[in-house]
């Protein structure tokens, strides 16, 4: 085959913990599968949990039934990871990152995960229709330096 | 996570497999309890850990910070190279010791 297909798997998440623990299990199937190099595989495990365990911690105020969705693309040279939750509209890219501390006492605990999630991406984006959020992170498959 | 006491109050820690979310729940109190309440400096051996997330992150900046308040080092070494590169976007690399060796770690924790 000279051509490579693009390959999409969905990976739904019950609202918890457990729930989160179990869909990684099923990330890491999927990517087993798919033979990622190293580094793309890297960025694709923390690019779903820092997102759908930030879904899962403070996507809810209240008790709705939690549906979220983990979309996995495979295309030639880029993998897209695109998560849809119905929780209440949240924008994780409105927020800076944290400022670039002078010292462990002033180092930031929180905004570490989409700083990460900045920095591994090729591509962000949010959009929120249909009472959803679905951030849509792309990971180039051969990321240039950092 | 093995704990090895060296001389002095300082202490080797080696961890293993993932500081993902469900890794940082298993070790963290018990990480914690064995560093912070008497101010152990400790080196960790990272060689073993092949995946580092925000919690993980977190996890070792706040042992670091308590340390440091109890005028102790974290230092960690033996990083792979994907864990290394989360240190370095994260900016942690420039707030906690780094080293490649375990005898330059030791150099560092005793300096």
């Amino acid at each position: 085959m000279t051509v490579m297909q693009t390959i999409e798997q969905v990976i739904r998440v019950s609202g918890d913990m457990d729930g989160f623990a179990r869909a990684a299990e099923a990330l890491r199937v999927v990517l087993d599968d798919w033979q990622l190099a190293e580094r793309p595989r890297y960025r694709v495990e923390t690019v779903f949990e820092e997102i759908v365990t930030n879904v899962i911690k403070y996507g809810y105020t209240d008790d709705r039934h939690r549906v979220i969705e983990v979309f996995l693309t495979r295309k030639a040279d880029e993998v897209e990871v695109a998560v849809e939750d119905n929780g209440d509209p949240f924008d994780p890219l409105a927020r800076p990152d944290p400022e670039r501390p002078i010292s462990i006492e002033d180092a930031p605990i929180g905004g570490l995960g989409i700083m990460l999630v900045r920095k591994m991406a090729g591509a962000i984006n949010y959009e929120r229709s249909a009472d959803r959020n679905r951030l849509t992170v792309t990971i180039p498959m051969a990321p240039a330096g950092g | 996570m093995q704990t090895h006491p060296l001389e002095g109050n300082h202490a080797k820690v080696v961890l293993r497999g993932r500081l993902d979310a469900a890794g940082v729940d298993r070790i963290e109190a018990k990480f914690v309890a064995t560093l912070v309440p008497h101010g152990v400096s400790a080196m960790v051996d990272l060689s073993q850990v092949d995946f580092v997330a925000s919690l993980g992150l977190r996890m070792l900046i706040s042992v670091a910070r308590s340390l440091a308040r109890k005028g102790a080092r974290l230092v960690l070494f033996a990083p792979q190279d994907a864990v290394r590169e989360v240190f370095e976007m994260a900016l942690v690399s420039e707030l906690i010791t780094i080293r490649e060796s375990e005898s330059e770690a030791l150099a560092a924790l005793q300096g």
